[in-house]
């Protein structure tokens, strides 16, 4: 592996985890996620009174004897859940810094490894300009998983992405998955669009935003010709000529401070989950702390 | 305010340097960042404070224009005069009024033109904003104005035409006077106002004239002068001699012819009346040759002349023989006596204040003392001899002794000035005159006799009260031991004067009408005579009672004299009438301020008209010289005005530029707002 963070020790790490999904799957079987209904494992889930039509093999005689009435033995059901991880490619989230990329490719990559090590599906799309494209297809196994990690490390960078149109324009066939959003969410697109688009399709929804301690803390001082990762030239729009003193580097705190409350009072809302990640925290602590603090995994 | 240095406001510049700063764009470090999404959210932030911040640059760009105006400001340095650092335009013109200012040509004195020309100075400098002070220099400095301006104009013409309106009375004195007590009085104005010109309008040549002041010589040429400058007598060999000292000024030598009158001359005594008859005139006359600028002495003398004594005469010393000489020339009539002498130039010179001179003095008038004892040695005449001595400018004293009681009957009580008794009292005092008793056999009306008392030891005197009779005597070092001793005294009548353990010896009645001293010590038993304290009594008894006029017959135009009388008051009169007075303090000092014979008149404190008094007032000797030339004039104090005329503001602006660092850094520092 090319980056530090994927190897296999972390991977190997992360096998003692898995999803905890809210709402029960309507996958396809074959996956770890236990559901409501039941189903043909072997695991005993309850009793209930024989009903025609029944399969006779499956009355539990101990209890005949006992109670000379015909119970039946319920067993769980395991379904296989389909995760969707949305990877913003705009050159924010790593044409400056490639500290970023690479955290950012960490965090999809260690999310996908749970889900497929939970036995469930998962797509990884690149977001970039107006579309999200699918580029590994649904991924199932560790052979496949870690031969679209590998793809996913040349990605590159680059361009502004529409976080709305490129996820409501992504089909969402599977109900009742997972789907993640990884960005730095520093766009002008309604992500929040999104995020009610992937809720009205019945997904647990799952924001991840990755920031480089400079975004939180910009330890900038005087005046500078700020130059938007995602401008095409100097004199873009986006670039911006400040003179960063005490009182912008405040307002610039207060700015991204309300901003990120912002994202945790939209997903507060929607029960959807936020975590912010900053590059400099190790991408074990955010798995291990972040992710369980709000129950994602377990 | 005023910039020393205006050239540093170019410093100003400094200010259009800083607008250029601030107009033109900062360098700005090119920083990619991954978006800018959050800076253009935190641009709305900071607008929401836009109002704080937008105050605190544009005040932080106020203290740095501040800043730097400031600093060219000190750069040009900036000062603000005082108030008396900026001055009006002042002058200050001395207007010289001695006696030699009189001096005429064609009519017109010095002293008229003098005034001309500060008239129109005076109009030259109201006309023009200014401020003028008039000093008239007569001996007697004042200001006749002092900082006068548009206000006072017509008054300040008025002033200065009343000095000259009147021909002959002009507004110039007859004295001389010291301009170095102008550049006193001018110096009055020059502290105030450092940049008052100074004129000085005179005829005196001055050999060095200090800077700030302008000596403006209102002399004209061929103005001449002779003058009479002194006369005086001495009696020689029982006759009087006269000497006139003569002057010639104006740069020629003139021939004057020198008349001399003597009036009422050699006067004799009536035998029959004892009256002093009238005397005679006599007259003298001498042509003199007077050279320029010098002082020739013309001598009336009684000697025998010689060819060899003319050939002796010097040119400063002119003799002129009265009497009869050896070759006959002259039989002019010696004088012994007489009551005035006139002397006369009779010239058209430039001054005429100076051509005539009178002496008075040439018959002393009379003092009569009786003086009657009965004892064989007395100290009195001793000290009467000293008084005559003391006295013999202006009294003739004579003394009459009597002898007593062996001439008991020459005793008078009428006709003296002064009545001394010693050892005895006459059966009635005299109401004429000064009456001393000196131990007394008989008490006068007042004083009542306890006993004659002979002490074992000396007994010290003491003084009883301040007066003028004890005036230089010491009573602590005056014994006697031996004196009438009083059982009571009249003390609404007598004063004591000395004491001895209590018992008054020495009293004095001092009423309208009587002059009485008492002393009951006995002289003889005293060491007072061998004291000078008893010629101090005795000349304290003259000055008090018998005081003359005056001392001297001839004196100079300002001068002071004390004249005193023997009376009440006394009436002061000169010939030409300009002055009238009655002096009734007494002694008194008067100021003489006109050339002219003055006559002093009294009657006594006894009803008795005593004789008139003469004196001559002359002008100073010194003014006849119309050419004169001063040595220097004092120089007149200036404050520097260059270096005391203004406050610098240095020391404000420094703070001030201080100050606005302070705010500047304290904006700055608020940055966070």
């Amino acid at each position: 592996m090319k980056n530090s963070i994927l190897d296999d020790t972390f991977f190997s790490r992360l096998e003692a985890l898995s999803f905890n999904l809210k709402s029960n799957l309507s996958g396809y079987f074959g996956g770890k996620h236990l559901v409501s209904t039941y189903g043909q494992t072997v695991e005993f889930s309850d009793y209930r009174d024989y009903q025609l039509g029944d399969d006779i093999r499956r009355i539990d005689w101990n209890l005949y004897s006992r109670f000379e009435k015909y119970f039946i033995k319920l067993f769980t059901d395991e379904r296989q859940m389909q995760v969707q991880i949305f990877v913003d490619c705009s050159g924010s989230m790593g044409k400056v810094n490639p500290v970023k990329k690479s955290y950012t490719m960490a965090a999809a990559a260690a999310l996908g490894y749970l889900a497929i090590h939970n036995m469930d599906k998962v797509t990884f799309h690149t977001m970039r300009g107006n579309a999200a494209e699918n580029k590994f297809g649904t991924i199932i196994g560790k052979s496949a998983f870690f031969r679209a990690v590998n793809e996913l490390e040349k990605l590159k960078f680059e361009g502004d992405t529409d976080l709305e149109a490129c996820i409501t324009g992504t089909d969402i066939s599977a109900r009742n998955g997972l789907s993640v959003i990884v960005s730095d969410f520093f766009t002008e697109s309604n992500w929040k669009k999104a995020v009610d688009y992937l809720l009205y399709k019945k997904r647990q929804v799952l924001l991840v935003q990755i920031l480089l301690p400079e975004e939180i803390d910009p330890a900038y001082d005087g005046r500078i010709n700020l130059i938007d990762a995602e401008s095409e030239d100097i004199a873009d729009g986006r670039n911006m000529k400040l003179k960063v003193n005490k009182a912008m580097r405040k307002a610039y705190l207060e700015a991204f401070a309300d901003f990120r409350n912002d994202i945790h009072e939209f997903c507060k809302k929607r029960d959807a989950g936020f975590i912010s990640l900053s590059t400099a925290t190790p991408i074990e602590k955010v798995l291990f702390g972040e992710l369980f603090n709000i129950g994602i995994i377990s | 305010m005023t910039l020393l240095i205006p050239l540093g406001l170019l410093g100003l510049l400094s200010i259009i340097a800083l607008i250029v700063i601030y107009v033109l764009k900062p360098n700005y470090q090119h920083k990619e960042v991954s978006s800018t999404y959050i800076w253009k959210l935190s641009l709305k932030y900071r607008k929401k404070r836009l109002p704080t911040s937008k105050l605190r640059n544009i005040f932080l760009i106020i203290c740095q224009v501040l800043t730097l105006f400031i600093g060219a400001f000190i750069m040009s340095q900036p000062i603000i005069r005082n108030e008396n650092g900026v001055f009006d335009t002042e002058v200050v013109a001395v207007i010289d009024a001695s006696v030699s200012m009189r001096a005429a040509k064609n009519g017109e004195t010095r002293f008229e033109r003098a005034v001309e020309q500060v008239i129109d100075l005076s109009n030259r400098t109201i006309d023009g904003g200014g401020y003028v002070s008039i000093v008239l220099s007569d001996g007697n400095d004042s200001f006749l104005v002092r900082k006068a301006g548009l206000a006072a104009r017509d008054e300040v013409n008025q002033k200065l035409r009343a000095l000259i309106d009147d021909k002959y009375n002009l507004g110039c004195s007859y004295g001389k006077t010291d301009l170095n007590n102008a550049v006193t009085l001018c110096e009055e104005v020059v502290t105030s106002n450092p940049t008052a010109s100074v004129y000085f309008y005179t005829d005196t040549v001055y050999s060095y004239i200090p800077e700030g002041i302008e000596v403006i010589n209102v002399a004209e040429d061929d103005e001449w002068n002779v003058a009479i400058l002194n006369a005086y007598t001495v009696f020689e060999e029982g006759y009087y001699t006269f000497f006139v000292e003569l002057g010639c000024y104006g740069g020629i030598a003139k021939t004057v012819d020198l008349q001399v009158t003597i009036n009422d001359a050699n006067a004799e005594v009536d035998k029959d009346t004892g009256e002093l008859k009238k005397g005679q005139r006599v007259d003298y006359s001498a042509n003199v040759l007077l050279r320029d600028n010098a002082e020739t002495t013309v001598v009336f003398r009684n000697q025998e002349i010689t060819v060899q004594d003319y050939e002796k005469d010097t040119e400063n010393i002119v003799i002129v023989p009265i009497g009869k000489d050896s070759i006959g020339q002259t039989n002019k009539t010696c004088v012994y006596n007489f009551d005035s002498v006139h002397f006369y130039l009779d010239e058209e010179d430039s001054l005429d204040a100076d051509n005539s001179f009178s002496l008075y003095g040439g018959r002393k008038q009379p003092l009569k003392i009786q003086y009657a004892t009965t004892k064989r040695k007395s100290f009195f005449t001793g000290a009467f001899g000293v008084l005559r001595d003391l006295y013999a400018d202006v009294w003739d004293i004579t003394v009459t002794e009597v002898e007593l009681p062996r001439e008991e009957d020459k005793v008078r009580t009428m006709g003296y000035d002064l009545y001394v008794f010693e050892g005895y009292t006459p059966s009635q005092m005299p109401q004429d005159g000064v009456v001393y008793l000196s131990h007394p056999d008989n008490m006068p009306v007042g004083l009542v006799k306890l006993d004659e008392h002979v002490y074992n030891d000396p007994i010290y005197f003491r003084q009883e009260e301040e007066n003028l009779l004890l005036k230089n005597t010491d009573a602590s070092k005056i014994w006697s031991r031996k004196c009438t001793r009083l059982l009571n005294y009249d003390e609404n009548v007598y004063r004591p004067l000395w004491s001895m353990e209590g018992n008054p010896v020495l009293l004095l009645q001092d009423d309208e009408k009587t002059k009485l001293i008492v002393s009951l010590y006995d002289i003889e038993y005293s060491n007072i005579a061998l004291r000078q304290d008893f010629i101090y009594f005795l000349n304290n008894i003259f000055e008090c009672y018998l005081a003359p006029v005056v001392r001297g017959y001839s004196f100079e135009v300002g001068e002071n004299i004390t004249v005193n009388a023997r009376g009440n008051s006394l009436t002061v009169s000169n010939a030409s009438g300009s002055d009238e007075r009655v002096i009734t303090s007494l002694p008194s000092a008067i100021r003489l301020d006109r050339p002219d014979t003055y006559r002093f008149s009294q009657i006594n404190w006894f009803g008795s008209a005593l004789a008139d008094t003469y004196i001559f007032v002359k002008i100073p000797s010194s003014e006849s010289n119309i050419s004169a030339t001063g040595i220097t004039l004092k120089a007149i104090y200036r404050e520097q005005v260059d270096e005391e005329t203004y406050d610098d503001l240095l020391v404000y602006l420094a703070a001030a530029m201080l100050a606005l660092v302070f705010i500047e850094w304290f904006l700055q520092t608020q940055d966070v707002l």
